[in-house]
């Protein structure tokens, strides 16, 4: 590599305007060659001062593509900056050390294999790809590799290191997007109104276009005016500034979507005002695409905050006042202005005589044909009535037209209509809390932004609840003001179209499509926008339509024969501006809970598994051992997360019943019972036990899974009209709880526990009793999800793992174990108790699901009664049955049963297999499974299809491990 | 037979593994400091007639949802219409007034002490730090001092107490104990661009 210095032919003496730090030299490199850069750079500033003026190849031609907006709004000179694709360089500032690459081109950037494409373009034509690589199909894969190849943007590094990126929330009474003119004074007018302003704009500096426009503004050049205007504002206490954020969309009641940086930001404001400019946007002629043709407020950024010279010999094209004031511009810096190609009739007078006094060519009524040149423009064909000149230039200036910003007030549901006189879309109606001021209203001249601005901000703060008298007063004088101002607007004229289409005249830089192409859309009945922007990709480029929407339209108009208001405009949809993966993908904040006892399963080696937000021991290392040790031993395991309600109130008992299938009235003080919970179609929801503990006191457990929505549907229930006296706290995190279960349970237990008889005529299976254990108060409830005696034991969260300890201290002389969630599985299946949403599904009632003993139709009422009385009087369709294969294979849970039928593979799906194990147990394949009423006698045999094979089950009783429930009982 | 509270245990830190990941307790915070409060029994009241039962126990006026009040066992929040939540240093004398005045309507006292944590994010800088995980506004003027929140915080639910020290706001966050170590982990990452710390619970104290 070879280090350049600054090229200093190509910089202009230093400016107030200007953004640079002179002092401070960085390096970079662009294709592996070093440049230099001031701080306060762009890429492509740095790169332009050091003439460089291809930056990238086109999407399919590979055509050179030179700077044109410099705004970050065109494709043109995209690059990729060490792993992130598509960095805009004109407004990607110069680090130190970048490393920035080309994008779309091989082997290199000015020698590029791939525009041999442009010498076989007729085979290339829009929509070809649509029609083309269809047969043979077998080659897709192929196809589809050469196209990923041949087109494309940059390259995403799948081996990259994530970025850090974060949100942050703002809230604002007025939020302002949109920092030129016309937001400072709206920002200004609303925070002078008292109310709290946001105001936003995407570039690095507020001022909008007066920041690298020089004019005379009362005797100071506009950059001066400007910033004594963003004096005020950020002096303002009101006003909060964020600059270089982006707005990428607005959505329901002014939220905005922003990005800043590496942050998204997250807005919520009162009312809105849009104030986002225009877009200035290229003419459509022959070759207007060559590197050396710029937008003119592309070359004024370039003069003006970088202090860089496109060029040495320009031609202007200008149909606006501004393109007279960049001619200007270029001569005040030394650049020869070769001619001004004048679309207008009438160009501002005062203007044009500066130029023609400084020995500039005017030429008025022109239209520009074409541009010439190899790697960069080197000539131009321009028209004035018959008269036909070539005009030698390395730069060809741009002001043909601008295109409203209007995204935002599209996305706030405004109304935008075409004016004819104004030959601009300008917003008709806004909804209410959202305005506009400034460029995006079609507004163009600085004392009628400020006037806009103004009302906008007092309007915007008027509607948030801020403003008086006074501020109404003002605003009435202003809505006078402005409508009298907007009387006289006068047109910021688009220049004509050719004639005729060129051969490369592009409409859509993005995706290189051509009037041609635009033609030959609407000629195959693609006549519509919306279709045309389908069908040809216009639009759906990296600008977004930015640069190409406002001429589309008008070719879309001119070949169906249409006024640009008959012809419409397309959707803008968020986001309206590029914004990365990692700042919508934000933090990783994925809610994670542990028990009181998480640090000490994974100090003794548990594989952890989730299980909804919860982590939960899988198993310890070896499950069969854990299964074993509850079988033959005892066992701990942790159950905190089981969900836990308190219900207090004398009208319990009565919301109980209605919960629940079974009774409840008659349960007694220190009795547990199981129930079951329906929903409203009599579908099963959750089932758990409940424990009385008082007259008015129940302590009830839902699944770990249902915790949350059992308690917020029973809550629901209780708001909305049920009128019960009770309160219901949702107790889940207030205890910790754990199952100490196996034949040595109660002899472990013992050792550690006061103030309770824990024989089994004291307590009994189904029973809750209080003590205390290794110094804690508890609740035990003598429950079995395994099949063993067991006790589950639920004390304050705090103390979970002093009682886990003190379990597993007590339990050494029996060997206890440490049980996780897949013994358990084992354990239940063996004893045949259901998992409600494993074996249950939306459409499972208690009636199929083998719980009919539960259910008590003759009760009163219960949630889901209705609906499970109409299933019971039609019939049960499915029974969820347990069952044993024979031959020893183990089926996977989700596995079809099936029987010859009318399938795709002659075989007709009759049911499925939801739990299946290998019972350490029983040295046997057992699970549960759906199947049709009828098949479901003991014996009756069924086809599984197991891993494309098919074998056989038999329906067997449940449960398959101590039918009698000796051990629970024990 | 009511299941008993826990007023006679000492207040079991739900983040003691968590915190000795971090960097030592600093001293002083300069923009924003976080620290785990464990000196807080929480006792959650709820009745449609508990405003009353407060207003006579406490001999104090209405107050509105969402504010904090000092009352002589400690601060009182109001969460919605018929519920509370006292924050407390002595559970007992608490529990034992209010009980001796509550009439007919039910009302009810649980202990949720043990189910919940309590981080308090407190600096200049902590009214910028909360907006990174959390929707609500911050600003004095729609947050004020002795001021509470019910409100998704990282996506989890919190209750957010906002208490000033004499000299810089200070956030109390309230969520399940089980999210104590999540909630600790994001907050603190967050604050960390502003140069946050780990203070010392005696510190805040002072």
């Amino acid at each position: 590599m070879t280090s350049s210095p600054i090229i200093t032919n190509r910089r202009l003496p230093s400016s107030p305007s200007q953004t640079l730090n002179r002092q401070k030299v960085v390096t970079f490199t662009f294709d592996g060659k070093e440049y230099s850069a001031y701080e306060g750079d762009t890429i492509a500033s740095a790169l332009a001062a050091a003439s460089v003026t291809t930056f990238s190849r086109s999407f399919k031609y590979h055509r050179r593509r030179g700077l044109l907006c410099a705004a970050g709004n065109c494709p043109n000179c995209l690059v990729q900056v060490a792993d992130e694709p598509n960095v805009r360089s004109c407004t990607a500032p110069v680090q130190p050390g970048m490393a920035v690459r080309s994008q779309n081109a091989w082997p290199s950037l000015d020698t590029d294999v791939m525009s041999l494409t442009q010498l076989v373009d007729r085979f290339l034509p829009v929509g070809f790809y649509y029609k083309a690589f269809m047969r043979p199909r077998a080659l897709w894969p192929l196809y589809e590799r050469i196209l990923r190849r041949a087109a494309g943007l940059g390259e995403v590094v799948p081996d990259s290191k994530p970025g850090y990126f974060d949100k942050v929330y703002k809230h604002a009474d007025v939020a302002v997007i949109g920092g030129g003119p016309a937001g400072l004074k709206a920002a200004m007018a609303a925070a002078n109104a008292s109310a709290h302003v946001l105001l936003m704009d995407t570039e690095p500096a507020l001022g909008g276009h007066l920041r690298y426009a020089t004019h005379d503004i009362g005797g100071h050049p506009a950059y001066e005016y400007a910033a004594n205007l963003i004096e005020q504002v950020s002096n303002h206490p009101g006003i909060e500034v964020m600059t270089g954020t982006t707005a990428i969309g607005r959505y329901d009641h002014n939220w905005i979507g922003a990005q800043t940086e590496n942050r998204l930001v997250k807005l919520r404001a009162q009312s809105l005002v849009v104030s986002t400019g225009a877009y200035e946007i290229p003419a459509l002629f022959e070759n207007n695409d060559l590197p050396g043709i710029m937008l003119a407020s592309g070359v004024r950024r370039l003069l003006h905050l970088w202090g860089v010279v496109p060029g040495q010999r320009a031609v202007v094209v200008s149909a606006n006042p501004r393109g007279l004031q960049t001619a200007l511009d270029l001569l005040k810096s030394g650049i020869q202005v070769a001619a001004v190609a004048e679309l207008r009739s009438a160009p501002e007078i005062p203007l044009v005589e500066q130029l023609k006094a400084a020995g500039v060519n005017v030429i008025a009524n022109a239209s520009i044909v074409k541009a010439n040149g190899g790697g960069r423009v080197e000539n131009v064909t321009l028209k004035s009535g018959s008269q036909i000149q070539e005009i030698a230039c390395d730069l060809l200036v741009l002001s043909s037209g601008y295109m409203p910003a209007s995204e935002l007030l599209f996305q706030s549901g405004a109304k935008l209509t075409w004016d004819e006189t104004l030959n601009e879309f300008t917003p008709s109606s806004l909804p209410e809390k959202v305005f506009a001021a400034g460029e995006t209203a079609g507004t163009h001249t600085l004392s009628d932004i400020e006037l806009e601005g103004e009302l906008a901000g007092l309007q915007a703060a008027l509607s948030a609840g801020f403003g008086d008298d006074t501020v109404r007063a003002r605003i009435g004088a202003l809505v006078e003001k402005v409508h009298e101002q907007r009387a006289k607007r006068a047109p910021w004229t688009i220049g004509d179209l050719p004639e005729v289409a060129g051969k490369k005249d592009f409409v859509c830089f993005c995706e290189d499509v051509t009037r041609k192409d635009v033609k030959q859309s609407i000629d195959e009945g693609y006549d519509s926008m919306e279709l045309l922007k389908r069908y040809s990709t216009i639009s759906m480029g990296p600008c977004q339509g930015k640069m190409c929407n406002m001429t589309a339209m008008r070719v879309c108009a001119h070949y169906n024969q249409q006024t640009i208001a008959e012809t419409g405009t397309t959707t803008s949809r968020p986001p309206i501006k590029t914004v990365t993966m990692g700042a919508l993908g934000g933090r990783l904040m994925t809610p994670v809970r542990v028990t009181p006892m998480h640090d000490w399963h994974l100090a003794h080696g548990a594989k952890m598994m989730n299980s909804g937000v919860w982590k939960r021991p899988e198993h310890y290392g070896d499950p069969t051992a854990e299964v074993r040790a509850v079988r033959e031993g005892v066992a701990l395991i942790d159950i905190s997360t089981l969900g836990k309600l308190h219900l207090h109130g004398p009208d319990a008992p009565v919301l109980l019943e209605r919960l629940y299938v079974n009774r409840w009235r008659k349960l007694g003080i220190g009795r547990v019972r199981y129930g079951v919970m329906l929903n409203n179609e009599g579908v099963v929801m959750d089932d758990g036990v409940a424990a009385c503990l008082s007259d008015d006191f129940y302590y009830i457990t839902a699944t770990s899974s249902g915790a949350t929505a059992v308690y917020e549907w029973i809550e629901s229930y209780l708001q909305s009209g049920w009128m019960l006296n009770v309160h219901l706290l949702d107790a889940t995190e207030l205890r910790a709880a754990m199952n100490l279960t196996g034949p040595f349970a109660r002899e472990v237990l013992a050792k550690v526990t006061e103030g309770v008889d824990l024989s089994s005529t004291a307590f009994p299976y189904m029973h809750a009793r209080q003590a205390t254990i290794a110094g804690v108060p508890a609740l035990l409830l003598r429950v079995g999800f395994t099949g063993e005696l067991g006790y589950e034991i639920h004390v304050p969260s705090g103390f979970g793992l002093q009682v886990w300890e003190a379990l597993m201290e007590a339990g050494k002389a029996h060997n206890i174990k440490p049980f996780g969630v897949e013994a358990q599985r084992v354990l239940r299946l063996e004893k045949g108790h259901i998992i409600v949403g494993q074996d249950t599904d939306g459409m499972s009632n208690p009636l199929e699901a083998g719980l009919e003993g539960l259910v008590k139709l003759d009760k009163d009422d219960f949630i889901g009664k209705t609906s499970l009385v109409f299933a019971h009087e039609h019939g049960i369709e499915n029974r969820l049955v347990g069952f044993e294969m024979p031959d020893g294979t183990l089926p996977e849970e989700g596995n079809q049963i099936v029987q010859p039928g009318k399938g795709p593979i002659g075989l007709e799906i009759i049911g499925r297999v939801t739990s299946v194990r290998r019972s350490p147990t029983l040295n046997k394949v057992i699970g549960l499974c759906w199947l049709p009423d009828g098949m479901n006698n003991p014996g009756q045999e069924f086809t599984i299809r197991v891993r494309g094979e098919l074998k056989t089950g038999r329906v067997v009783i449940l449960p398959f491990y101590d039918p009698e429930n000796a051990r629970l009982n024990a | 037979m009511m299941l008993p509270t826990t007023s006679q245990l000492p207040i079991a830190s739900p983040l003691a593994n968590t915190l000795p990941h971090y960097k030592d307790m600093q001293e002083q915070p300069q923009t924003v400091g976080m620290a785990e409060i464990t000196n807080w029994h929480h006792l959650h009241i709820r009745g449609m007639g508990a405003e009353a039962v407060l207003s006579n126990t406490y001999s104090m006026s209405q107050i509105a949802i969402g504010a904090v009040t000092t009352v002589s066992d400690g601060i009182l929040v109001r969460l919605r219409r018929d519920e509370f939540l006292l924050l407390t240093s002595d559970l007992n004398p608490a529990m034992k007034q209010l009980t001796s005045k509550h009439g007919e309507a039910l009302f009810t006292l649980t202990d949720i002490t043990g189910g919940r944590a309590v981080i308090c994010v407190g600096g200049v800088c902590a009214p910028e730090v909360l907006p990174k995980v959390c929707g609500l506004d911050f600003t004095d003027s729609e947050f004020p001092n002795r001021y509470a929140a019910q409100t998704s915080l990282a996506k989890v639910r919190a209750l957010i107490v906002r208490l000033d020290t004499a000299q810089a706001p200070a956030y109390y966050l309230i969520v399940d104990r089980s999210l104590a170590a999540y909630v600790w982990d994001v907050v603190y990452d967050a604050t960390q661009e502003f140069g946050g710390v780990v203070l010392s619970q005696e510190l805040l104290r002072k």
